[in-house]
């Protein structure tokens, strides 16, 4: 029997809360400990025997440039990429599918993460005998993950038209007994990252244990003054600088930098991600220029790139950025101290009847009570005087 | 607010500072978007308001100054409001009582709105303010 899977991103699903992006970027093709969850569930297709896998995405231009590295990685035997007919373009594929021979074709709409045995779902379906299968959470939400039959071109198509909404009545059901995470929110993506973290879910970090819970990517580099409390993520090239803590759940993706003496507690730093020195990262998911705080439920875009930036994901261009910022930074720090220097030496010290109290000046005794008066916690002739307004 | 319009701002808000006791409240509820020029000038507001024995209070501020506050620490720094009214009260709060007389002023409790944590006690923010 032959098997093919349709793998859908950024679908235009109807009915529902806005598509799961940040920044226009899918959260499926946003990295989580490592690597992207496209690339997880593409790992996972492949171990249950499914080898031809075919994408179709919406062709957002702010998103592509982000995703590229992602999809390529996953090694999808065909993409598509698609505007606003992103349904017509799924039901091509699917018909392509249908006329090479495949007899069962595997949609998934990764929005949401769903950890599943697909040879179970497969067995389920051809057990069931039914044209269709729809796989659901235990709370009966549909979870975008279907098994059709190629010759039922019918099917498939209804499927497509509603957005993955409506499928025919005899469409068999499938409970999801595993890990699921919808991804609806920044707030959904960073649960992911902190239950991998934990060990809650099948998302493991990519890199080496350097210390129970402490996982370090490779070629990370941490300062020696830089603090790192478990659980936490460091991913490969990632840079944290001196007098940093990174703490709380942390996840630090690949290629970012954390400037010196910035705290990120209970957040996500992005891949190429530069966030500048002296700063607080508090429960937010930070990149792509933009914060999504988590406790404030809202999505603020930085300019200024002091606080926020991007680092070029060309190391050469990253290397050249950084030598150029050497350069300015020398000369402008050389100046610096040697006007201090001069400004040090013309400082004239004070004349010592300056410098010193007078020494003709009576200081009253303030311990000593004045005359006919009890002394209580201050002495009696201690007074107070303080101007407010004009009055 | 970026560096250049943080500028003129100060330009403009200079002559307040430097007069006696300066008591300021910045209405922050028109700032979408603030940098860290921004925040800059906030501060030197802040450090001048000080030096001639005032205070500086921001009031409404938006959750996109208020997470740019929390990222920068600044947040900590200032009492914030949740409205303007609140604010300029605020400052008749902690007049003695033998001038309360003077300038009487309906009983209020006020709440930060940012960076609750900051302040030891929760409600009792205005005592630890002061």
């Amino acid at each position: 029997m032959e098997l093919k899977a349709l793998i859908l991103v950024g679908a235009p699903v109807a009915n529902r809360v806005p598509v799961e992006v940040m920044a226009g970027v899918p959260f499926a093709c946003v990295d989580v400990l490592g690597t992207t969850v496209l690339e997880r569930i593409a790992q996972q297709l492949k171990a249950a025997g499914i080898k031809r896998l075919a994408l179709i995405r919406s062709a957002d231009p702010e998103a592509r440039s982000h995703t590229e590295s992602s999809i390529h990685k996953a090694g999808f035997d065909s993409i598509a990429e698609t505007g606003e007919n992103f349904w017509q373009s799924a039901e091509e594929a699917f018909e392509q599918f249908r006329r090479s021979g495949t007899d069962l074709v595997l949609i998934l709409n990764v929005g949401p993460y769903v950890e599943l045995d697909y040879e179970e779902v497969i067995q389920h379906h051809i057990n069931k005998r039914c044209r269709m299968t729809s796989v659901v959470a235990a709370d009966g939400e549909a979870l975008g993950t279907f098994v059709v039959d190629a010759s039922r071109r019918g099917d498939a198509t209804t499927l497509f038209r509603s957005g993955l909404q409506k499928v025919r009545d005899d469409c068999e059901r499938f409970v999801a007994k595993g890990y699921v995470n919808l991804l609806h929110s920044a707030s959904d993506f960073r649960r992911l990252a902190i239950d991998g973290l934990l060990e809650r879910n099948a998302v493991r970090p990519i890199g080496k244990e350097v210390k129970p819970g402490i996982w370090v990517g490779h070629g990370a580099q941490i300062h020696r003054k830089a603090r790192i409390l478990a659980p936490a993520f460091i991913g490969a090239r990632s840079k944290i600088r001196a007098a940093s803590l990174i703490t709380r759940n942390s996840v630090i993706e690949h290629d970012a930098e954390v400037d010196c003496g910035t705290v990120v507690e209970n957040s996500t730093i992005l891949p190429y991600t530069y966030v500048g020195a002296g700063l607080d990262v508090m429960h937010s998911v930070v990149g792509f220029r933009r914060i999504s705080h988590l406790v404030r439920e809202v999505d603020v875009e930085i300019h200024d790139e002091k606080l926020v930036g991007v680092s070029p994901a060309n190391t050469l261009f990253r290397t050249l950025g950084s030598t150029a910022a050497f350069f300015v930074v020398l000369p402008r720090r050389v100046l610096r101290d040697l006007w201090a220097q001069v400004c040090k030496v013309r400082r004239v010290p004070l004349p010592e009847s300056q410098a010193a109290p007078a020494k003709d000046l009576a200081v009253p005794d303030v311990n000593e009570p004045a005359s006919g008066q009890e002394v209580g916690e201050f002495p009696a002739n201690f007074a107070v005087v303080r101007r407010y307004g004009e009055h | 607010m970026n560096l250049k319009q943080a500028r003129n701002f100060l330009k403009e808000v200079e002559p307040f500072l430097s007069s006696d006791r300066p008591q300021l409240v910045f209405d922050m509820s028109q700032v979408r978007h603030i940098d860290a020029g921004g925040v800059d000038v906030l501060l030197q507001c802040m450090r001048e308001a000080i030096k001639h024995d005032g205070d500086l209070k921001l009031a409404s501020v938006s959750p996109q100054a208020a997470v740019v506050l929390e990222l920068t620490r600044t947040g900590r720094l200032f009492e914030i409001y949740d409205n303007s009214t609140q604010a300029v009260k605020s400052f008749s709060s902690f007049l003695p009582n033998a001038l309360k007389h003077y300038y009487p002023h309906p009983a209020h409790h006020v709440t930060p709105i940012i960076n609750p944590e900051a302040f030891v006690g929760g409600s009792d923010s205005a005592d630890v303010a002061a």
